[in-house]
């Protein structure tokens, strides 16, 4: 632990400015009196008021006295009562907070209202007013603070506390019978001192910002003891006469606070790596439109029904690990008003593949295909001019209730895209009802205006494939559309897609790991492991007569009703998924180390897709053998 | 999800007065919403009032003989407390304390012998224009600088702009409001003599004590309207627009500011108590005639009506605006309204 804190401080150039800074604050505390005393007393009648020079670096004070050695001196106390006032706070709040939090719940509520009220209040406020009933001095000047730091600090540890011991190893130690004493310092301190601690640090750094203000409005540390904020009052009064009086107090004030916030912020960073910088994927424009740049295709005139015709697809991020390519080169093409399956396990490739058709890849994703077409134009949908072309393709996602911005009506939601396009409001609002009403959504008028949260589950998905139909798509992509949805739901979800499949005669590429759900929808199907396809054909032949060992494996994890006395079939796929990248695939198979007929070809060969005994495979064992060369 | 699973739900005893109000709650959210707001606000200022009224009562020493200093008679002093009231019952003290302060009448200043009324009169809207000119520069380039940072840095870009932009809003938001105010009474006032250092004089002096109230509070809340931004640009919803294929600036007008706004909008409120308490100091640098200079010399002075008055009005102001940004919040999203 200290040794991560350690390399964390160091290891940004931020973090050593940081703690160089602060170790040298901290030697200046400690010799600063030492050193400067006498300077710092001495008062000369002859040099009062001075500016600055090489014996007055920061002039002299109205005694004469160097405020140099004196903002040296203050160091000390400065520093002292920034600490105090955090310890103090730090005891009442910690205490105050994990108490409330191991109280009974109503008691809970009742001491948390009053901890949010007293935070609701200015700091600076609520140590003015203790400072008032205690009068001020430095002792006060403490205990103020510290009090007026209190209530966010027991807001934390509450939180932290109650987050604590709502987890599951919590709930079994009490459920164990540990004691009380033990279960307190052992399970629930231990486990938040880091944060704590992290935020005792922070409060320092607010603490002498708060201590200095106190003392610059004349009601913290009173005279002769001084810290920074009385010299900067003091050279403030002085400011037209000479600045440096004030600027040095201050600028040691500045610097104290901004090496503690850079020590903070870098031990928060070791603490926690996802402050380590936002790096967040999203959707990126640069990637879509190198790709569509990139697509040089002549027209085919076989290609007339075919909806989207992607070859050689594949997705490759680069990593400091090296290269990950989870789709390595697939073949898709999909024909009006077909509706293929895209099955495979998690990890296999299937969504990262329709987030690329859709040109929704995270930008630091390198997509590249040696054909793509979609409707007959070159490119993919998104990397097309055409904005209208492009909305051809309706994406449904996997979690509808994230899908949906909370903060927009649904009726908004629905109509913007054709809005966009042209269409009258008018218009737009009457073809939402009409699609509301195709996916079988009761009162469709009354529930353009509620928000997502309004309604169910089901209710979301269908709006979405209702939102996906507004632009009259051909294809509509539809991303493990059931998965987050329990079984009903999902049956209900399934034939909405289906009737819009009929009515519309949009295709569907329905992307899911659920062999069920496949065989329900889908007239085609391709079975894809490790980032490529290994098996593609007619739904009836995959299900019933799987060629790919994998393909069989997958079936056999279905339990159905009128298959469950089926024993024969393979066991589930054994061993370890191989990871997506290229680092430690072997030459051969990707399926080769879960595969129980594997061959010695199969080690040495990478399978292509193969004419099979009925569509195409990808397995050495199973092509037709005329095929094999 | 796993975890919630593994709750195992307690059974609990359904009230049916309980079921009375959830279906009251589901048919009028705004009502109850509303009602519950201004119960909050009625309870956080009565607190306040019993709070500045035992603050005088538990200070040691008595009041009377603060007033009139150690010298004084034992009968001018019993005099003092009898004109203060302060020999009457407790109770009865809190009582008439509360009905005047709610008259705004605070009785007289110790140290300036006028009605503290006719001080607040002069002082509190001082410290509004003030609040309110900060409030308004917060916003306006803390919510500008934080979305236009998240834009440039998505996905990773610009690390460089990215580092800089986190250490100078991290050393920015380090600089105390007062040692700013110092600075810039230094630099643009005595150096460059671009504005007035001290006083009220219009538009002109109102520029420093604005920037430096409001400075401090912009490092930090641009660094959370960026970092909520960036949420918000990874959200699913976001990827939705995207694939309806909507122009670039449509999806970051309409969906990705609005929810951004909702974290911004909470911190804001959060930010103006800390605002208010930064007017107290710098109206002290700038010699700004507000409540907070009032609130500060009595301090030092033991003017202790003035005191209450300020701490009240201040606090009362605080918890008011933040009772509006709760209403703000709720117009914002009216879906935290239903599952409130």
């Amino acid at each position: 632990m200290r040794n991560k804190y350690l390399h964390a401080l160091f290891r940004t150039p931020s973090g050593a400015v940081g703690s160089l800074t602060l170790l040298l604050i901290i030697a200046l505390a400690v010799v600063g009196p030492l050193l400067w005393h006498d300077a710092a007393q001495a008062e000369n009648v002859t040099n009062l008021n001075l500016g600055v020079s090489r014996d007055h670096l920061f002039g002299t004070d109205g005694l004469g006295r160097d405020v140099f050695a004196r903002t040296m001196v203050a160091t000390r106390l400065s520093l002292l009562l920034a600490v105090g006032a955090a310890v103090v706070g730090a005891i009442l709040g910690y205490v105050v907070g994990i108490v409330i939090a191991v109280l009974p719940a109503q008691l809970r509520r009742v001491c948390l209202a009053a901890v949010d009220v007293s935070l609701s209040f200015p700091v600076i406020l609520l140590a003015i007013v203790f400072v008032a009933m205690f009068g001020g001095g430095t002792t006060s000047t403490i205990v103020a603070i510290g009090i007026a730091f209190a209530p966010p600090l027991a807001r934390l540890s509450s939180n932290l506390a109650l987050a604590e011991s709502r987890k599951e190893y919590f709930r079994i130690a009490r459920t164990l019978g540990v004691p009380t004493r033990t279960l307190l310092p052992r399970y629930l301190l231990a486990n938040i001192a880091e944060p704590l601690l992290l935020t005792f640090f922070y409060a320092i750094g607010s603490a002498l910002v708060a201590v200095s203000a106190l003392s610059f409005l004349g009601i913290g540390v009173q005279p002769p003891s001084y810290d920074w904020g009385v010299l900067l009052v003091n050279g403030f009064t002085l400011l037209y006469v000479q600045p440096a009086a004030a600027l040095g107090p201050a600028a040691m004030i500045v610097v104290t606070g901004i090496g503690l916030a850079l020590v903070g912020e870098a031990s928060a960073r070791a603490a926690n790596p996802r402050l380590a910088g936002a790096r967040r994927r999203t959707a990126g424009d640069d990637a879509q439109n190198a790709q569509a740049a990139a697509e040089p295709t002549p027209d085919d005139p076989t290609s007339d029904d075919l909806v989207l015709d992607v070859r050689d697809l594949r997705v490759a991020f680069d990593t400091p690990a090296g290269e990950v390519v989870p789709v390595r080169g697939i073949d898709l093409r999909i024909r009006k008003g077909e509706v293929l399956g895209l099955v495979g396990e998690s990890g296999s490739g299937k969504s990262m593949t329709a987030l690329a058709i859709a040109g929704l890849a995270p930008a630091n994703a390198r997509v590249t295909t040696e054909r793509c077409r979609f409707l007959g134009h070159a490119g993919t949908p998104a990397g097309l001019r055409s904005r209208r072309i492009g909305q051809r393709l309706a994406m449904v996602f996997q979690d509808p209730a994230t899908s949906l911005n909370p903060a927009m009506r649904l009726g908004t939601q629905m109509t913007e895209a054709v809005r966009a396009g042209g269409v009258g409001r008018r218009e737009a609002v009457e073809r939402a009802v009409e699609r509301l009403t195709d996916v079988r959504i009761p009162a469709p008028a009354s529930r353009l205006r509620d928000f997502a949260n309004q309604l169910s589950g089901g209710q979301r998905q269908r709006v979405m494939i209702a939102m996906g139909l507004m632009t009259e798509p051909a294809l509509i992509v539809a991303d493990e559309p059931t998965t987050a949805l329990d079984v009903t739901v999902q049956a209900q979800v399934l034939s909405v897609l289906r009737d819009v499949n009929v009515r519309s005669g949009a295709s569907v590429l329905l992307i899911s790991h659920d062999m069920s759900v496949i065989a329900q929808m889908c007239s085609k199907v391709a079975v894809m492991y490790a980032g490529a396809i290994v098996e593609y054909g007619d739904t009836a032949d995959v299900v019933h007569r799987p060629q790919h060992p994998y393909t069989r494996a997958l079936l056999a994890s279905v339990i159905t009703l009128d298959h469950s006395a089926e024993s024969e079939a393979p066991a589930e796929p054994g061993g370890v998924a191989p990871s997506a990248d290229g680092r430690n695939r072997p030459g051969g198979c990707s399926y080769l180390a879960r595969c129980p007929i594997a061959s010695e070809r199969c080690a040495d060969e990478i399978p292509p897709l193969m004419q099979g005994a009925a569509g195409e495979v990808a397995c050495w064992n199973m092509a037709d053998k005329e095929q094999l060369v | 999800m796993a975890e919630e699973a593994a709750v195992v739900s307690r059974p609990t005893q359904q009230l049916s007065s309980r079921a009375g109000w959830s279906d009251i709650k589901a048919r009028h959210p705004w009502l109850v919403f509303l009602l519950s707001r201004v119960a909050r606000l009625v309870v956080v200022c009565a607190l306040l009032l019993v709070g500045t009224f035992l603050m005088v009562r538990l200070m040691p020493g008595d009041p009377a003989r603060r007033i009139l200093g150690l010298q004084a008679t034992p009968e001018a002093v019993e005099l003092t407390r009898h004109r203060l009231g302060l020999d009457r019952p407790q109770f009865e003290q809190l009582w008439s304390y509360c009905w005047n302060a709610l008259h705004l009448d605070f009785g007289e200043s110790f140290s300036q012998g006028v009605p503290v009324r006719e001080l607040i009169a002069e002082r509190f809207p001082k410290t509004v224009e003030l609040a309110a000119a900060a409030t308004m520069v917060l916003l306006i380039v803390g919510f500008g600088v934080g979305t236009l940072m998240a834009v440039l840095t998505r996905d990773g870009r610009r690390p460089r702009l990215d580092a800089t932009y986190g250490t100078s809003m991290g050393a920015l938001s380090a600089v105390p409001d007062f040692v700013l105010a110092a600075l810039f009474a230094v630099v643009f006032g005595l150096y460059l003599k671009w504005f007035p250092v001290a006083g009220d004089n219009g538009l002109s002096s109102l520029t420093l004590p604005t920037l430096a109230v409001a400075i401090p509070g912009i490092g930090f809340l641009s660094r959370v309207v960026r970092a909520e931004a960036l949420d918000v640009l990874s959200q699913n919803y976001v990827r939705t627009a995207r694939a309806k294929r909507l122009t670039g600036r449509r999806i970051y007008i309409r969906h990705v500011m609005p929810n951004a706004a909702y974290g911004g909008v909470t911190l804001a409120g959060v930010s103006f108590a800390s605002l208010v308490g930064g007017t107290v100091v710098v109206e002290q640098v700038f010699n700004w005639p507000g409540m907070g200079s009032a609130l500060t010399s009595a301090v030092v002075n033991r003017d202790y009506p003035v005191v209450q008055a300020g701490v009240l009005l201040l606090g009362a102001t605080v918890v008011i605006v933040n009772t509006l940004v709760d209403v703000l919040l709720a117009i914002v999203d009216p879906g935290a309204l239903r599952e409130n």
